[in-house]
Formats: structure tokens, C-alpha cells, sequence
């Protein structure tokens, strides 16, 4: 269990603002104080993770939730990057992607996604299924302290 | 028959010909050893004549041909035949009294000839099949009057030549030879007929040339005046004896007047040669005469020289008619060639821009269904977020737009995910595998669980078998039979009956349904993509489901239809290839 009170900090990676503006929607109902943090892209992305630029005060985040298409650079190209650093593949990377292919979910995992998750189209299921990612990530898993 | 079936006495039968020729030909010999000129020598000469038509008798109440009529006229002439030598031989050698000329015996002899060679045309006919007939006869009737050319050089003309006969003396010294020519052409006619070339029709052929040779080394000798009764022409006779009785006696005589399909002879080399030989001897005999000083003849062989230049020239021009036919019909052929290779190559290019434009659809399919997602998600999500926020916090009005809206959103939603789901059959596909189709058909009810629950259906299963398939994609195609077959039974309580039964290499399966049926004239319609009977608000659907389960069959090799009538439920079929019929064919 995390520390009571202690607010959850969730980077989003997410280009399309209608998905950030679910997720936030998702997340407003959560149970758990959280703060979302957006990056629209994996440039930005890394950035964030590394504290760079305009980043420099950055926090360090909890969760990442991250889409697999993404301008400039790649989800799979960011995931990468992220679990060959020994310090930020700690963070657990959930893909958060409309991709059902089976090439997409083997890639992810070879990566080392911590888990893949197809976005439903229905809200009802989007609302469960964000709300069950904060339950499994933020309450139930154990995670290491920062 | 085979010989094993046959009683011992049909195997006896069956030898029986060979026994009487080898006896025969002995006693022949025999003939030889016995006094010349002597009483002795006639009677067996007389009894080896009898026994052959002995042979005959018993060869047609044996065998029982199908047209007897030649063997009849046949063993009549020989009849006739015996009589006159019995008269020609024995009234001067047992009787030494002298035979005057033309006799009774002569009588008799040249009535068994006419008689058998009646025979020898019906034979003819009754195995000729008509095609080749025509080129047949002209050439018989070339190597015939070839002959008759010799004949009348060697046999006739000297006989007439300063001849003390009287008319009937000479006419009959005439109709010999011409007989013998005639049963010889008859001869060669049925040589070149095209039925079966059985050891019978040799035997038959084989006594006319033993006749021919026999009576014309007695004409020769006879002129020549060095014939005496029991010499060496005897020997042609007695054969000729002993091959008719042995063409009779063997089996093969049952199917001698049999047609046989006619076989395509134009004019081979060695029949060319032969007529081209005949229709020459004529001429061969002018110069012949001119060179011993001896004209006479000239008219006679001139007139046979100028009917065989007709002749040939008939023969001739038949062939140029068949050649020139051969001819028209190769150009057709050529013609009908090309046509269907430009058939062919079109169809080829036909086939080759629908697989183009097919693959180009199953990909804009993929496209479209796959880029459509996002959008799709969006107008859902959002339309969705809007109904569990305001929904009963705005007008009436506002609640039932959002619900069109999320109507429609589900409709596309279906659409999406079926023409997504249909698109990728071939595209995304495992290899084929080793499945007990019973664990794809019970994925397929749990997937269907809450439906089969909510129907309160009766499913009921036969044996399933292992099959050569997709695990994933039998699920699918059971589950949207299955479905189908739930969902068009508004009426009654659903029963479903999934069962397979062997069919040669195949495994058919069937999903049997007790729902509203199908008019046959849809049977082919439903399984085309985007084809629906019902309206919306009847049955739902998007149109797909039957065409993914065809695309799935027939990518797996099989076939898949449907035998319906409206009211009477319906029963989906599809094969797959059975397991063992497949390691067979590897």
C-alpha cells in the first residue's frame, strides 16, 4: 500500500486531446487523490521522464499510461528507452492503446510493458477499465518508494 | 468367362480346335503316304472334306454366333463342294469310267463357289462398319482385277485359245478362274475390313488362299497336261479343308461377323504400294506378250489397264477429298484453338484484376474498419460520457437525440468490428492445426452463453470430429451459425443440433435451427458481405457474419451452404478436410 494521502502522480502519454480529456474524466471520479500529468508526445515524453528543458522540475511519477502511436517519437521507441534506464524502468509502463494487434501486444511486452490495455469504445468500460488500472497499480500493487 | 469357371467339358470345347487340326493335318499327310491315284487316297481325300464340314456343324451348335447365316451358307457350299468332288473323283478313279466336260461335277463345283462366295459378302457386310467402305471396295476391286489380268494371261486365253471345247466347255473354263479371282478378291476385301483380327478370320482367309492356290496350280497343270490325281494341288485342297473346319471349330468364331470400330486407315504405305503393284500388272503382262511375240491378249488386259486407271483415279480422288478434309478440319481445330487460348488469357487477366481489386477491397476493408476505430471511440466515448452526465438533467427531447446517437454509435460499432473481423480472415491467420472441433464448438456457446441463457435454447451435439483447422476461426464460425440460429427464432423456443457426419475426404458439418428458414432463391445472397433479408428493427445484424464464416470455410478448402425453406428452421452446412484423408494426401 502506498502512503495514505500521499497524492499519485500519473504521467499520460497521449496525443489525441480527446483521449487526455477522457482519461482526466476517468481519473476525476478515481477514489485515490491523483495528479495526470500530459506529454503529447515521446520527445516530450522523455523529456519529462529525464527532467529536461522545460521539464527541469518535472515530478517523478508513480504510473506511466501510455499510447503506442505518437508523433515525433514512438511509444514503442520511448518504452524502450525507458526500461534500458536502470532508474526509470522501475516506473510501471501501462500501454494504453486502440491497437488490437497481435504484433502490437508481443512488441510491448518484448519491451517489457509492465501490461497492454486496448482502449474499449464503450465509456462504461473506459471508465472500469482506468479505474481498475488505479485500483491494481495505485492501491493493490506494491511499488517501489522513489 | 474365364477358363477357371468353365466346366471341364467348355475347356475341352475350348481345345477342340486345335485337336481336330492337328488331326486333320495328320491324316492329310497320311493322304500322301497312301497309293497315288488309288481308291484309297480318294476316300480319305472325300472323309478329311466331310469331317471338315462336321466341323463346322458342331463349331456353330458350340459356339452359337449371334448372325449364323454365314456359317450356314458357308457349310452348304462345302456340302455342294463334297458332292462335286465325290462325283470328280471317285467316278473316275474308283470307277475308271471318263467324266465328260463340262460334267455334273463341274455344275456342282461352280454353284459351291457362287454359294460361298454369297457367304464370304454377307461376312463382309456384317463386319464392316460403313466409314472406310467405299476406299475398301476400290482397292479390292484393283488387287482383283490385277489378278484377273494373270489369270486371263495364264489361265483363261490359252484355254480358249484354239480351245476343241464346245460353249459350255469354254464358259466354264472361263467362270473357274473368274470364281477364284472373285473369292480371292472377296478374300482381300474382308482382309481390309477393320473388325477384330481374330484367329478365326484368319483361318477363313487362310482357306480361301489355300482354294485359290490349289485351283490354280490344277488350271496350270491341267493345260499344261501334266495333272494326275494325288498329286501336290491336293495338298491345297486338303488344307483348305482342314482351315475352314479349324475356323469353325475355334471359339473366336462366335464374334467373326461382329463390327469393330472402325480404325483410321487413310491408305498406309503398304496398301498404297500393293495397288499401285496391281493396278501396274496389266501392263507388266502387254509388254510381257510383246516380248514373247504373243499379242493376242492385248485388248482384253488393254480394257482391264484402262478400268484400273479409273479405278485409281477414284481412289485418288478420295483421298484428296479426305486429305482436303483432314485439311479444313486441322484449320478448325487451329481456329478453335486460338479462340479458346484468347478465352483463356482473358478469363487469366479477368481473374487476375478480380483478385487485384479484391485484395485492394479486403484492404481498404482493413483500413477503413482499423482507422475508423479511433474516430469511433471518440463520437462512443464522448456520446456515452454525455448520456451519464445529463442524461434526465436536460429536456426530454435532449435525452432521446443522445440515445439515437448512442444507437447509432453501437450499430457502427458492430459494423466496425465485424468488417474488421471479416478483413482479417487470411490476413492475420495462424496455420492451420490439428482441432478437436468439440473444444471450438464449446468456446463458441460460451461466448454465446448469455444469449443461449436468455433464449432459454436447447442445444444439442453429435460427435464432433478432429479437423484441419484454425482453433480461433471454427470458434467463429460455429458461434455466428449458432447465433444466427438463436437469433432468427423469434417465435418458438429455440433448438439448435450441431452434428458432423463423414462424407468421402470431408467432414460435414451441420448446424440445424428450428427458426423462420430461408427462402431457397436467398440461399446464395445471404453469404454475400453487407446482404441482409430483414429490416433493422426486426432482426438486427450488420450482414457480416454468414460472409466471414464463407471466407473462413473456403480459405480452409472447404464449402459452406444452407438447405431451407421459409417456416421449416433452417441447416447450415460447411466441410472441412478430415485428418486422416489429409495425412493420406501427404
Amino acid at each position: 500500500m502506498n502512503p495514505v494521502g500521499e497524492r499519485v502522480e500519473i504521467l499520460l502519454v497521449e496525443d489525441n486531446p480527446g483521449d487526455v480529456r477522457l482519461t482526466r474524466e476517468a481519473m476525476k471520479e478515481a477514489k485515490v487523490r491523483n495528479q495526470l500529468h500530459v506529454v503529447s508526445d515521446g520527445v516530450e515524453a522523455i523529456a519529462f521522464l529525464r527532467r529536461q528543458g522545460t521539464y527541469a522540475n518535472a515530478v517523478r511519477p508513480h504510473l506511466i499510461l501510455m499510447d503506442l502511436n505518437l508523433p515525433r517519437k514512438d511509444g514503442r521507441e520511448v518504452l524502450a528507452e525507458i526500461k534500458q534506464d536502470t532508474d526509470l524502468r522501475r516506473i510501471p509502463v501501462v500501454i494504453l492503446t486502440t491497437s488490437e494487434a497481435e504484433v502490437d501486444i508481443l512488441k510491448a511486452y518484448d519491451l517489457h510493458a509492465n501490461c497492454y490495455i486496448a482502449k474499449p469504445v464503450d465509456i462504461e468500460q473506459f471508465l472500469t477499465v482506468v479505474k481498475s488500472i488505479e485500483d491494481f497499480w495505485i492501491t493493490i500493487v506494491k511499488l517501489p518508494s522513489r | 468367362m474365364s477358363e477357371a469357371n468353365l466346366p471341364p467339358f467348355s475347356r475341352l470345347r475350348e481345345r477342340a480346335w486345335v485337336a481336330y487340326l492337328v488331326a486333320a493335318m495328320l491324316a492329310s499327310a497320311g493322304y500322301f503316304a497312301l497309293p497315288k491315284g488309288a481308291i484309297g487316297q480318294a476316300a480319305v481325300f472325300l472323309a478329311i472334306e466331310l469331317i471338315s464340314i462336321g466341323a463346322i456343324v458342331a463349331g456353330v451348335s458350340w459356339w452359337r454366333p449371334a448372325k449364323p447365316a454365314f456359317w450356314y451358307l458357308l457349310g452348304a457350299g462345302q456340302l455342294i463342294y463334297l458332292a462335286g468332288n465325290a462325283t470328280w473323283y471317285l467316278y473316275p478313279v474308283g470307277l475308271h469310267g471318263v467324266l465328260p466336260y463340262p460334267s455334273v461335277a463341274d455344275a456342282l463345283f461352280i454353284t459351291s463357289y457362287l454359294v460361298s462366295g454369297v457367304a464370304l459378302a454377307l461376312l463382309i457386310r456384317s463386319r464392316s462398319t460403313g466409314a472406310q467402305g467405299r476406299a475398301d471396295l476400290i482397292d479390292t476391286a484393283i488387287i482383283g482385277l490385277g489378278l484377273a489380268s494373270v489369270s486371263w494371261t495364264f489361265l483363261i486365253a490359252p484355254a480358249l485359245n484354239g480351245s476343241p471345247l464346245g460353249l459350255a466347255g469354254q464358259l466354264t473354263s472361263v467362270a473357274y478362274p473368274l470364281l477364284d479371282i472373285t473369292l480371292l478378291s472377296l478374300a482381300i476385301r474382308l482382309g481390309v475390313t477393320p473388325g477384330a483380327r481374330m484367329t478365326s478370320h484368319w483361318l477363313v482367309l487362310l482357306w480361301i488362299a489355300g482354294q485359290f492356290a490349289a485351283d490354280s496350280a490344277f488350271a496350270a497343270t491341267t493345260l499344261s497336261g501334266a495333272f494326275s490325281y494325288g498329286d501336290l494341288t491336293f495338298a491345297g485342297w486338303l488344307l483348305s479343308f482342314v482351315f475352314i473346319g479349324s475356323a469353325a471349330l475355334h471359339p473366336s468364331m462366335r464374334d467373326l461377323t461382329q463390327p469393330s470400330p472402325a480404325r483410321p486407315e487413310l491408305a498406309g504405305r503398304v496398301r498404297l504400294l500393293l495397288l499401285a503393284g496391281a493396278a501396274l500388272i496389266p501392263v507388266a503382262l502387254i509388254l510381257l506378250d510383246i516380248s514373247r511375240g504373243k499379242p493376242e491378249h492385248h485388248f482384253v488386259l488393254a480394257s482391264i489397264a484402262g478400268v484400273l486407271i479409273v479405278l485409281v483415279s477414284l481412289r485418288l480422288s478420295g483421298l484428296m477429298v479426305d486429305i482436303a478434309e483432314h485439311h479444313r478440319v486441322q484449320l478448325e481445330l487451329e481456329q478453335e484453338i486460338a479462340v479458346r487460348q484468347a478465352a483463356e488469357a482473358r478469363l487469366q487477366q479477368q481473374t487476375e484484376t478480380l483478385q487485384r481489386s479484391n485484395a485492394e477491397l479486403e484492404q481498404f476493408a482493413y483500413i477503413a474498419s482499423h482507422d475508423l476505430q479511433e474516430p469511433l471511440r471518440m463520437v462512443a466515448s464522448y456520446t456515452g460520457l454525455l448520456k451519464r452526465r445529463y442524461a434526465g438533467k436536460l429536456d426530454a427531447e435532449a435525452d432521446e437525440f443522445i440515445d439515437y446517437a448512442m444507437d447509432g454509435v453501437t450499430r457502427m460499432r458492430d459494423l466496425i468490428n465485424d468488417l474488421l473481423t471479416y478483413s482479417r480472415v487470411g490476413r492475420e491467420e495462424r496455420p492451420a492445426e490439428c482441432v478437436d472441433s468439440r473444444v471450438a464448438l464449446d468456446r463458441a456457446l460460451a461466448n454465446l452463453e448469455a444469449a443461449i441463457a436468455d433464449r432459454q435454447a436447447l442445444v444439442a451435439i453429435g460427435n464432433l470430429p478432429t479437423v484441419m483447422a484454425s482453433s480461433l476461426q471454427l470458434t467463429q464460425v460455429f458461434q455466428n451459425l449458432i447465433g444466427n440460429g438463436l437469433k432468427f427464432c423469434l417465435e418458438t423456443r429455440p433448438e439448435i443440433r450441431i452434428d458432423a457426419e463423414r462424407r468421402g475426404r470431408d467432414w460435414v458439418f451441420s448446424i440445424k435451427d428450428n427458426g423462420i428458414g430461408i427462402d431457397p432463391q436467398y440461399r446464395d445472397r445471404i453469404f454475400l458481405i453487407f446482404q441482409r433479408l430483414h429490416k433493422r428493427d426486426e432482426y438486427e445484424g450488420t450482414g457480416i457474419g454468414l460472409a466471414i464464416c464463407k471466407k473462413i470455410v473456403e480459405r480452409q478448402g472447404g464449402r459452406i451452404w444452407v438447405d431451407s425453406e421459409p417456416g421449416k428452421g433452417a441447416t447450415f452446412r460447411f466441410t472441412l478436410r478430415a485428418m486422416d484423408a489429409l495425412a493420406a494426401a501427404a
